[in-house]
């Protein structure tokens, strides 16, 4: 990111307009989220963390997970539950609420630093909704479509996962997930400018998109491992990586390859629109490309995969093998 | 990096390069003779037979508890996944093609010379601090697991072209993770100062291995393999690892760019490489002796058979 030409100088009265009805929009939604997660479950099917054996779409034995769990700790999960669950781990683990809190407000303050509040402000919640929006579509999607698929044909089209912990929730994201992406994000692009000065926009954007695909090659089966069950993935996905869903990597890379291009966007719409107009379509833009992910993602898993995987003559693939 | 002084002799630079690493290459070649066709000399631990370790049985392995009962029948049936010639020749090469790209950025940037010498010097750093680690365990240590005041050893089973008992690929490995770690904290903080960019450098490099260790160590990787010892474990991984890693690359960081210049300016450039690498293997004891001490004191700390989990046990791992 290069700070002299992204940076937006305060509007105090624009701004603090702007930061009362995003951050007070956000707050809302998360208050609501929240309350639905975990005082209503029922209404969007939220899995039990005490009770695995009431998974459905996906059950524990659907989980990718399952198959590298010895039977001593199935037995313990089924027994007592997914692990972590207490308020400790909770706020406190690597993907936990307070930890990340803290790892995004070193990066806000940073960003308003070197950008102004109003570009500081629109990544912290253009990402958090962008991220946390795909993330929950995603869930959601197969909650309630490719997990039936699953029962229905014995495989789905793309495998879907949940996240298991969280103290506060945006739509079916814990605020935590979404918080990490922001400060992943931020970090890999500032640090991929800095490393590549001279490089535009696209250069950055990929070295930062694939900076963060890295770090979570590492980091999802670990997250994932029986030991901590941060998220589970349902298995169909033909192709794994490190025992996790190859679409996982590519969406990765997809959100903040896009994410870094769209918001390095805004001083231009400034300059052409002025700041309010420049907010919604950048907030219109973040939207319409979560749901041309999506799609991509969808289209990209059931017919391109398939099809590439078919024409090397193999219906599934697993790198390394076995795991 | 700013390098205060550098040699820009290229002459010699070329010189030093061509004697520099036809040192290493015989070295290398006598190492991966022993470890292939004398496995007898270093107690090498076979690959195909896991029930002759003798050492660090596998049932004393860190991974052996994460094994399902299916994965533990696999290993003693089929032996250490990933042996295979495609799987040694791959990690070679990509390990070449990374340590490659580094040195051609290093060259440009800081002469052949200090190249060469970040090269074949992290090289060694770090090929000679892992096997004295790796053969400290197997012939003083290994024999004493159940010895509360011992460290957890561990030792590499995959690899084509050894240095001493560490894989080359290791050894490269730890170079580009070395040089692009210290390059990037370099960047992101230019006004800092040497010591702060070792630091930074250091604690990139750690929390990297932090996520990538559990993943090498798994029952479907085994590229190395870590024996119980260390009474403390972060993320199922001996917790000397992480210190191992931090130390190695802040000290190489410091040594490399602040006293490399000074001793060729004093000694020349062959008396000042001399210096460095005397100093390297210095330092190299100097670590073994604070990671071994430290290993002793936190074993006292956390007494078995609790020891000490980090995320802890009752949160999961």
């Amino acid at each position: 990111m290069q700070s002299h030409s992204l940076y937006v100088s305060a509007d105090p009265s624009f701004d603090r307009k702007f930061a009362f009805i995003t951050y007070g929009l956000l707050i809302l939604l998360i208050v609501f989220f929240t309350y639905l997660h975990h005082g209503r479950p029922d209404v969007l099917q939220v899995p039990g963390n005490a009770n695995v054996s009431a998974w459905k779409n996906p059950s524990l034995e659907q989980t990718n997970i399952y198959d590298r769990m010895t039977e001593a700790e199935r037995a313990q999960v089924r027994e007592k539950g997914v692990p972590g669950t207490g308020i400790l781990p909770v706020l406190f683990d690597s993907q936990g609420d307070l930890t990340a809190f803290i790892f995004a407000i070193l990066c806000f303050i940073h960003a308003r630093k070197h950008y102004g509040f109003w570009m500081a402000s629109c990544f912290l919640i253009g990402s958090f909704v962008f991220t946390g929006l795909q993330e929950s579509i995603a869930i959601l999607l197969g909650r309630f479509t490719a997990g039936q698929a699953y029962a229905a044909a014995e495989q789905v089209t793309h495998g879907t996962y949940f996240f298991t912990k969280g103290v506060l929730w945006f739509i079916e994201t814990p605020v935590a997930v979404c918080l990490s992406w922001f400060w992943i994000a931020y970090a890999c692009v500032f640090t991929a400018g800095k490393v590549f000065p001279r490089m535009g926009v696209l250069g950055r954007a990929t070295i930062g998109g694939l900076t963060a695909m890295i770090i979570d090659l590492w980091l999802d089966p670990v997250a994932t491992s029986p030991e901590f069950m941060m998220w589970l993935w349902a298995k169909g996905d033909l192709i794994r990586v490190l025992g996790i869903n190859h679409s996982n990597f590519v969406g990765w890379f997809l959100l903040i390859f896009l994410f870094a291009i769209l918001w390095e966007w805004m001083p231009a719409l400034v300059r052409k629109w002025g700041r309010a107009k420049a907010t919604i379509a950048f907030f219109g833009i973040v939207l319409i490309t979560d749901v041309a992910m999506l799609i991509f993602l969808v289209v990209y898993n059931t017919y391109f995969v398939r099809n590439v995987l078919h024409l090397f003559g193999v219906s599934e693939l697993q790198i390394p093998p076995g795991w | 990096m700013n390098v205060a002084f550098a040699s820009s002799d290229r002459q010699f630079g070329k010189k030093f390069t061509v004697v520099a690493l036809s040192l290493l290459m015989a070295i290398i070649i006598f190492s991966t003779y022993l470890h292939h066709f004398r496995p007898d000399v270093l107690k090498v631990p076979s690959n195909t037979d896991v029930s002759t370790w003798k050492m660090t049985p596998l049932e004393k392995t860190w991974i052996y508890d994460r094994m399902t009962e299916g994965e533990r029948e696999t290993i003693r049936k089929n032996g250490v996944p990933g042996t295979d010639a495609f799987h040694l020749l791959l990690y070679e090469l990509l390990s070449l093609f990374g340590a490659w790209m580094c040195f051609v950025h290093a060259r440009k940037h800081y002469s052949l010379w200090m190249a060469t010498a970040f090269l074949v010097g992290s090289f060694v750093f770090t090929g000679v601090q892992e096997t004295l680690m790796i053969l400290s365990g197997r012939f003083w240590m290994g024999g004493g697991l159940l010895d509360p005041n011992v460290w957890g050893s561990y030792w590499f089973p995959q690899g084509i072209l050894w240095f001493l008992e560490t894989p080359v690929w290791v050894c490269l490995c730890w170079f580009l993770i070395a040089y692009s770690c210290v390059t990037v904290a370099g960047k992101v903080f230019p006004r800092a100062g040497l010591w702060s960019r070792a630091f930074a450098g250091g604690m990139i490099a750690m929390v990297i291995d932090l996520w990538e260790d559990p993943v090498l160590t798994s029952p479907e990787h085994m590229k190395w393999i870590w024996a119980k010892g260390d009474h403390v474990g972060i993320l199922g991984i001996p917790h000397g690892n992480f210190i191992g890693w931090f130390f190695l690359i802040f000290v190489f960081a410091i040594l490399w760019e602040k006293y490399l210049p000074v001793f060729e300016k004093r000694l020349g450039g062959w008396g000042g490489m001399t210096a460095f690498m005397v100093l390297l293997l210095c330092c190299n004891v100097i670590i073994l002796t604070i990671l071994i001490t430290w290993g002793g004191i936190a074993n006292q700390l956390f007494p078995l058979p609790e020891g000490l989990h980090i995320p802890p046990a009752s949160w999961g791992w």
